[in-house]
């Protein structure tokens, strides 16, 4: 009796802990939300009729050298080539590089771009693996192909950072299709604000829309329900989360798939690191901490209007892959950088940002699962306020899907990509049902990614893709 | 009040938000759908008017009614798209579509409104329309960087002297939006530039140097040469890299022969750029003095010596050749250079 006593107390006391973390971080969520509101205004106000074409077809525009890793991409890799030679920048470089693909993803390059061997002057300022061949193409000759030992994506980067031309860099995914005038609204920040040292730009999901040569024909809702949470999350977490950090001290993540960078100072820290799966967020946390450290550049800024689409897992398995390598990055990064956490030499980025990337980001999955724990132990013992725990879930419940209502009305008053009422409802829909079982699982996921940080996993798993074009047309 | 009363309240709000939010989606949508089956209509009327007058080289007193009838919303729309299609005549047939209609007057106060934003706003449509001269020039002096960015674009289209003579101050401005607008508009302005950028270069110690000069290399004349080979002695190092530019730019016999005496330079960067000069000029008489810098200990300088006798044709290559079989450190970038010229070669050996 003395032990259901002793739980029962405990218990009670880490409910209102949970009930306590609950409202800190949902009130802070509240303010991202609000400090996103009032960047887009900003945003939209700076942007509204601007000539893009006029400044930006110039000849003193930066130039900029795409950075793009493959590894067994042959299904896509023809398609995203040839959407990134066609993209409406004055003065851009196209650095692909073949990580050792075992598939034809090179055989297609040299047939589809004429691409021939040349031995191009470089200086390997970043050690990688061999490069065994460069190639140009002859019929886009700011094609540059790079063909070397597999070394992974981040030592991928690193050999085309080498050979890249560029002032900016722009990472992507071999696979994620960028709009044609995204690169003209993302380097907005690196022509008017000499403080930003990397730009990320919003991803959306593809999937279920209807692709042609690389290009979003017409944009719809995915009918797959994990991609359709999928959309809502992604809303979420670029439109309120890193338009929102704009404000509350800069962004600690740009997206590997679509990100800008200057290449000096990509280069004079050393590139990508090699031995992390979070190379993105690890590249923009140590470029942060220099530039705190240098009294250099050292803002990432997010710039919601250029649009990256890519194609996310609709299966289970994959998804878990794929989140479970996101949280070992973020538990890996966090730890490596943990000199930043609450350190005032690195103002609002040690004081702010870092602190709730620590609280909320990565340890949210560990606080969930221990209250529904504790709140199963304590109905089996009898130490629930049951009426109290059902308005809580609720209440829980409630606000989290208010959070992604109100995104998509962020969404819908700002942008409208969903040209169909039908999509919009299915949007909603998808907010309704995502915080019912697709959360929970999200949950183990990132806890099992805890775990394997733990015992120092850093594989990455596969990612296998249907193809952008193929998921179009079997929709 | 219990906590289980304020867990319901809050409860309650959510729901109501959350039910607020849903509405404003489905009313946005349907509100958005019904405006722009609305405003299709119109532009296609307007359109259809513009076009063909376009075609008729003139706009009837009928025609020009029709769209001044139209709301101001659609009628900036019709212009907007216009615009980056018509050539100066028909630009401003537009402004004067503009002044009838009011939207010239409504823009002008725009820009004296104390919102940034507005004050943008009507900067972008007197940009659209070429209206507003004064007002532009003064809005180059704005406070707000994006306004002064959007004023030095409009000089751009619609050049004046004083117009210019502010972009060229605005070389030297605080944000950096506004130094690359500027040095843009002048580099599209080229030649009517030249005197304004002349007499600002040939000041005792001007302003912005720095970017001055890049944009002399832009916009090349000959009379930007006296000055270039006076700024080469300058003590900073990218003032010199910024005249070695302005000489490639302009050529000629003493520029060539300033280019020699400046690989001799203490900084690495201007060896670099008084190679690159040479070697886009052409001038062969150079090729042992930059053959000597294949073994410079700067990199950069052996790749740019490198590069240069691989531009200066025959006899850089004999001497690249000759690099590439010694063993100093230049011979591993002449066997790179001398790789990368022939990549079809390549191709058919391998």
């Amino acid at each position: 009796m003395i032990w259901t006593r002793f739980a029962h107390l405990w218990l009670v006391r880490f409910e209102w802990l949970v009930l306590a973390y609950f409202i800190l971080v949902n009130s802070f969520y509240a303010v991202l939300l609000l400090a996103a509101a009032r960047e887009l205004l900003r945003h939209t106000s700076a942007v509204r009729g601007e000539s893009r074409s006029r400044i930006l077809g110039a000849a003193a525009a930066p130039r900029i050298s795409i950075l793009a890793p493959a590894r067994n991409e042959g299904p896509t890799i023809e398609d995203s080539v040839g959407a990134l030679l066609a993209l409406f920048y004055p003065n851009l470089e196209v650095v692909v590089v073949n990580d050792g693909s075992t598939d034809h993803t090179l055989a297609v390059l040299r047939r589809a771009f004429d691409l021939v061997p040349i031995h191009t002057v470089f200086e390997p300022r970043i050690e990688t693996q061999r490069v065994r061949q460069l190639y140009r193409s002859r019929t886009h000759t700011n094609l540059v192909v790079v063909d070397k030992e597999n070394g992974g994506k981040a030592d991928a980067l690193n050999a085309a950072l080498n050979l890249a031309t560029g002032d900016l860099v722009c990472s992507i995914d071999a696979d994620t299709l960028i709009e044609p005038d995204a690169l003209q609204r993302m380097v907005r920040p690196f022509l008017g604000r000499p403080e930003v040292v990397a730009a990320g730009g919003t991803i959306r999901v593809a999937n279920g829309s209807a692709i042609r040569e690389g290009r979003i024909m017409t944009l719809r809702a995915p009918r797959h329900a994990l991609a359709g949470f999928q959309v809502v999350e992604y809303l979420r977490a670029f439109l309120f989360g890193r338009l929102g950090w704009n404000r509350l001290g800069g962004n600690l993540i740009v997206s590997g798939a679509f990100g800008l960078f200057r290449r000096d100072a990509v280069v004079a820290i050393g590139g990508y690191a090699n031995d992390t799966v979070g190379e993105d967020m690890e590249l923009v946390l140590r470029l942060r901490r220099r530039g705190y450290e240098e009294d250099a550049a050292n803002q990432a800024d997010f710039v919601p209007d250029p649009v990256a689409w890519t194609e996310v897992p609709e299966s289970p398995r994959i998804l878990g892959r794929q989140r479970d390598r996101w949280h070992r990055g973020l538990a890996d990064v966090l730890w490596r950088h943990k000199r930043v956490f609450a350190n005032p030499r690195y103002g609002a980025m040690g004081l702010v940002a870092f602190p709730y990337f620590v609280f909320v980001e990565l340890l949210a999955p560990v606080v969930e699962a221990c209250g529904l724990i504790a709140a199963l132990i304590g109905l089996f013992i009898g130490a629930l306020d049951i009426p109290f725990a059902i308005l809580f879930f609720l209440f829980a419940y409630g606000y989290g899907l208010m959070l992604s209502v109100m995104t998509i009305v962020i969404e819908e008053l700002s942008y409208h990509r969903y040209a169909d009422l039908s999509d919009r409802f299915l949007l909603v829909l998808w907010a309704l049902l995502e915080n019912v079982g697709y959360r929970q699982l999200t949950v183990v996921w990132r806890l099992r990614g805890l775990f394997r940080f733990l015992l120092g996993r850093k594989e990455w798993g596969d990612m296998k893709r249907r193809g952008l074009n193929r998921a179009a047309v079997e929709r | 009040v219990t906590t289980l009363e304020v867990v319901r309240t809050t409860l309650v709000v959510e729901i109501a938000i959350l039910v607020t939010g849903v509405v404003i989606v489905i009313v946005h949508a349907l509100g958005l759908r019904a405006a722009q089956a609305a405003n299709l209509r119109l532009l296609e009327r307007g359109r259809s008017v513009i076009y063909a007058g376009l075609q008729r080289y003139a706009f009837s007193p009928e025609d020009r009614a029709e769209l001044i009838a139209l709301p101001r919303d659609i009628l900036i729309r019709l212009l907007t798209e216009l615009a980056p299609s018509l050539v100066p005549a028909e630009r401003d047939w537009m402004g004067r579509l503009a002044d009838e209609s009011g939207l010239t007057t409504e823009a002008e106060r725009r820009c004296r409104s104390w919102r940034w934003a507005r004050r943008l706003n009507g900067a972008r449509l007197l940009t659209l329309f070429g209206r507003g001269d004064a007002t532009m020039l003064r809005l180059t002096r704005d406070e707000n960087s994006l306004v002064r960015s959007q004023a030095a674009e409009f000089v751009g289209l619609r050049p004046s002297p004083e117009g210019i003579d502010a972009v060229v101050s605005l070389l030297d401005d605080p944000d950096p939006l506004c130094r690359f607008v500027a040095r843009d508009t002048l580099t599209r302005l080229g030649r009517v530039a030249h005197p304004t950028l002349l007499e600002h270069l040939s000041a005792p110690a001007p302003d912005a140097l720095d970017a001055l000069l890049a944009v002399a290399a832009a916009v090349p004349t000959h009379e930007f040469a006296p000055v270039a080979m006076r700024h080469l002695h300058d003590e900073r190092p990218i003032i010199r890299v910024r005249s070695a530019e302005v000489l490639r730019s302009v050529g000629g016999a003493d520029a060539a022969a300033a280019l020699v005496a400046a690989l001799r330079d203490p900084d690495a960067g201007v060896r670099a750029a008084a190679l690159d000069g040479l070697a886009t000029l052409g001038y062969w008489p150079a090729a042992p003095t930059i053959a000597s810098l294949m073994n410079d200990p700067a990199w950069a300088v052996r790749l740019a010596a490198g590069i240069a006798l691989q531009r200066l044709g025959a006899p850089g290559e004999l001497l690249l050749r000759h690099t590439a079989a010694g063993a100093t450190p230049g011979a591993a970038v002449a066997r790179r250079v001398l790789d990368s010229t022939a990549p079809s070669r390549i191709e058919t050996a391998s």
